[in-house]
């Protein structure tokens, strides 16, 4: 089985566009797939597949601070030592204020408390969701509670339950999408990947975050392909993303250009491949697909 | 609700990646700025900042932003109380011995070094991000960069709001302008707080619109209950309208403004200038316009 991520560094690149036609490719060329949505901050993946939630449960992969008023003493112990900002003193009250945003779950006001009255309860951070696309795969999504901490969590709450799924259904292939960024959340998508897709687009600030991004998914494979989306947005910038590509032997699978049914599908909520499979932009997707099986030397039974 | 020497303070985010958060923010901090405003700009989407590239912005470094990190001294004796206080579970006992630390996992909360009986956790500190800084067309830009690998995009955020706050000691300015990464999760709310006005940009697709509602709701918990304002980008994306002021009521936030789509906009990201001064007479000026008297109105 492999494992494979789709990450960009910069967001709005094109990262669910591309994984889920990805998906659809893999499913009509006949290789069973798994689907797992990393960007938990984000979660767009399922929006474009005409999906159908089939079970959804809490995530609890925090702790917070919750204070008992009543046998508080003042002393502000807890106020000194939060490192993370979380707890203010409300002067009218004499009381702190634990903001469960900021909080941590460190539980450092709980061992200095001399009353002993702050205690780490846990809290849903997030929720996993299984559901079934039409194409006959199932996704599965991580959502982050809005304001939460801990994406990194819940990321590898879906990869686990992912890769649960996979093994059921003797499944050839496990396909995420990450979330943009170079953080804990990407950090937790792309442990463990056999292979990393990274998306890019001829535009400076895309090569910047493409350039961090690469660096950190090095520590995890070598085996990456790039791909350049709306080509010609840029021209310039091409010859520069090669020569990077070279000079560091990554493997560039191919280039999709600008189209304008691109925002037509989203729109319908449909993946390109299925909304205009002739289009240049799904015949460019197509080639890359192609180009990703070769490179896996995926083989059908 | 304010200390007196709060000054006005607009944050961009938006929710989804890409949907031009950066770009708006650099080109309403260009706009303030040539209409004699002193901007002091901060860039908190630490994983990926791109505003000084857009403004072609040179950078120098200020200060590394370190983390705790615990280090074991002779005088541990292997008794394990450091373990079991340490929530994310960063540390391993080992009886008799010094705990291992599994750095990655630490959060700096020194809960370790507090519990300990002995005396036997110092402070060793770890590289966790950069502030850079600039002046790119009047603007003072403040910049938080995580280093690549580390997972803490949340504390570098906090080290930037930290600096702005020292800086805003040092020099005077009358205006705040922050960047910040997409999402809506809590490195948003470090940056968004103490914000008088949020705008989320947007753009017209269910993407877009899914990760809209996301940060609106976000914004609804900020403690500093900012102005809730929408720019939808690339606003003629498609043909089809979408109702951003419906779904903005929902969450008490209304539509700011629209921009359409322009080669203006694209040529200009690309070479790292504003579009506003590369391209003075394009159509986008009025719409910046438009955005630039709302926000005077509503910050003075």
């Amino acid at each position: 089985m492999k494992k494979l991520t789709v990450v960009s560094g910069k967001g709005g690149v094109g990262k669910t566009t591309l994984t889920a036609a990805l998906a659809i490719l893999f499913t009509q060329d006949k290789f069973p797939l798994t689907l797992t949505d990393c960007d938990v901050d984000a979660p767009n993946l399922a929006l474009s597949l005409k999906n159908q939630e089939k079970k959804r449960s809490d995530v609890f992969s925090a702790n917070i601070a919750i204070l008992d008023k009543e046998h508080c003493i003042n002393c502000q112990e807890c106020l000194k030592h939060c490192k993370f900002g979380a707890i203010k003193w409300d002067h009218d009250d004499d009381k702190p204020i634990i903001n469960e945003f900021e909080c941590e779950g460190c539980g450092v006001c709980t061992i200095v408390c001399p009353a002993d009255c702050i205690k780490l309860t846990p809290i849903k951070t997030g929720d996993l969701i299984i559901s079934e696309s039409k194409y006959g795969f199932p996704i599965i999504s991580g959502e982050l509670k809005i304001g939460r901490g801990n994406s990194g969590k819940i990321v590898a709450e879906a990869k686990m339950a992912a890769l649960k799924i996979a093994e059921q259904n003797n499944n050839k292939v496990i396909l995420s999408d990450g979330p943009p960024g170079i953080g804990c959340p990407v950090i937790a998508s792309l442990s463990d990947s056999d292979f990393v897709v990274v998306i890019t687009e001829p535009m400076p600030a895309a090569i910047h975050d493409l350039k961090r991004v690469l660096t950190l998914a090095w520590n995890f494979t070598k085996k990456i392909g790039l791909v350049i989306n709306k080509h010609d947005l840029y021209p310039p910038l091409i010859s520069e993303i090669e020569a990077f590509a070279v000079n560091n032997n990554i493997n560039i699978l191919g280039k999709i250009p600008i189209d304008s049914k691109i925002p037509e599908a989203l729109i319908h909520n449909t993946s390109i491949i299925e909304y205009a499979s002739n289009a240049p932009a799904a015949q460019a997707i197509i080639k890359i697909y192609e180009n990703l099986v070769k490179t896996l030397r995926l083989k059908k039974e | 609700m304010h200390p007196k020497n709060h000054l006005p303070t607009i944050a961009v985010t938006g929710g989804k990646g890409g949907t031009g958060k950066t770009t708006v923010a650099i080109n309403l901090a260009y706009l303030f700025s040539q209409r004699g405003y002193r901007v002091l700009f901060l860039d908190c989407d630490v994983d990926a900042p791109n505003a000084a590239i857009l403004m072609s912005a040179e950078l120098q470094i200020f200060k590394e932003v370190e983390s705790f990190l615990p280090k074991f001294n002779d005088n541990c004796i292997g008794c394990g109380d450091c373990q079991k206080v340490c929530q994310p579970h960063a540390l391993l006992h080992i009886p008799d011995k010094k705990p291992l630390l599994f750095p990655e996992l630490c959060t700096g909360c020194e809960a370790c070094r507090i519990i300990c009986k002995c005396d036997a956790v110092e402070s060793d500190l770890k590289v966790i991000g950069k502030i850079l800084g600039g002046t790119k067309y009047g603007i003072d830009l403040i910049v938080g960069q995580l280093e690549i690998g580390e997972p803490k995009s949340a504390e570098v955020v906090r080290a930037v709001k930290k600096f702005a706050e020292d800086q805003l000691k040092k020099e005077k300015y009358d205006l705040i302008i922050i960047d910040t990464a997409p999402g809506a999760h809590c490195d948003i709310i470090h940056a968004l707080n103490g914000a008088d006005i949020v705008i989320s940009v947007t753009e017209p697709t269910p993407f877009g619109i899914h990760d809209l509602k996301r940060i609106l709701e976000l914004i609804k918990y900020l403690s500093s209950k900012p102005i809730s304002n929408i720019v939808v980008n690339r606003s003629d994306l498609t043909s089809q309208k979408q109702s951003f002021s419906v779904i903005g009521e929902k969450f008490q936030a209304s539509v700011l403004g629209e921009i359409p789509m322009s080669r203006e906009v694209q040529l200009s990201y690309a070479e790292g200038i504003p579009v506003l001064k590369k391209f003075p007479e394009a159509e986008i000026n009025l719409r910046f316009d438009n955005i630039y008297k709302k926000l005077v109105e509503s910050i003075t």
